[in-house]
């Protein structure tokens, strides 16, 4: 066995002992279930009925209004389409259930620049679409991110 | 008993990683010295042969040359293995949150079946 081999399967073993193979092993360990908080969720955000050059312009600016109200959360651009040269018009942000109200808040703040989008949400296979229409309040917003993320919503930023 | 801190997950697993480049690094030297070998020898067996007129060493001359083809293969498989290995630290010390750790845990599964 060659020696990259065998440093390899130490490294895969470590990692087993530490319990990273296994999200949310570590919380388990040390002490029942773990913080709602800790629990990350993945969003993917996307826009509707536009151009894909029209959806990688607003996908940096829609980062930065969530970044702007919820510093907390990991929001990253993808490309729906892997070999497109653009930076990607779709959105995939990490949050924890404290942050959906802030996220909404700037989601929110969005929508009111661009009044005439649609932003289709993402997440454990189910789908919701929302725009200025649909959504009058960030409240209303964070409930229904909250519920599409199988969340309660808590206040708190 | 309580799970160790992620840094200290990577310390060890940069440890480990910096052990196997070594011991790789020695035998990647060993390998540079019987390519060298096998092609002075290779190319000495031709000389000679053309030398003194004797063309049958051109063909153990020249099985000699056509077989460092296994060293230098060896030695890129080598290369290819110790950038997968220099990656893993700086992938893990990346890995910030339960499924990026879970993410990078299966890519280090799949570089073992690729090893």
């Amino acid at each position: 066995m060659s020696e990259t081999r065998k440093a390899l399967q130490d490294v895969a073993d470590l990692l087993r002992e530490a319990g990273w193979d296994r999200p949310g092993a570590r919380e388990a360990k040390n002490g029942g279930s773990a913080s709602p908080d800790l629990i990350r969720h993945v969003l993917k955000i996307h826009f509707a009925e536009i151009e894909e050059a029209r959806a990688s312009q607003y996908a940096p600016e829609l980062r930065r209004f969530i970044l702007d109200a919820a510093p907390e959360v990991t929001v990253s651009q993808e490309r729906e389409d892997p070999e497109a040269q653009d930076a990607g018009g779709a959105l995939a942000v990490i949050l924890g259930s404290s942050a959906v109200v802030a996220l909404a808040r700037g989601i929110k703040a969005w929508l009111e620049l661009r009044t005439r989008s649609s932003v289709v949400f993402k997440a454990r296979g189910k789908e919701l679409v929302i725009n200025n229409l649909t959504c009058h309040q960030a409240a209303d917003l964070a409930e229904k991110i909250a519920g599409l993320l199988g969340v309660t919503p808590s206040a708190k930023g | 008993m309580s799970a160790k801190s992620d840094a200290e997950v990577v310390r060890e697993v940069s440890e480990r990683v910096d052990a196997a480049l070594s011991k790789n690094h020695r035998t990647e030297i060993v390998i540079v010295v019987v390519l060298v070998l096998l092609f002075l020898t290779g190319i000495g067996l031709v000389a000679y042969g053309a030398a003194v007129q004797r063309w049958e060493f051109l063909v153990p001359g020249g099985l000699a040359e056509l077989a460092i083809v296994f060293p230098i293969r060896q030695l890129v498989k080598l290369r290819a293995d110790n950038v997968r290995l220099q990656i893993i630290p700086q992938l893990l010390r990346l890995a910030d949150n339960p499924q990026a750790k879970a993410l990078a845990a299966k890519l280090i599964e799949r570089l073992i079946e690729q090893v």
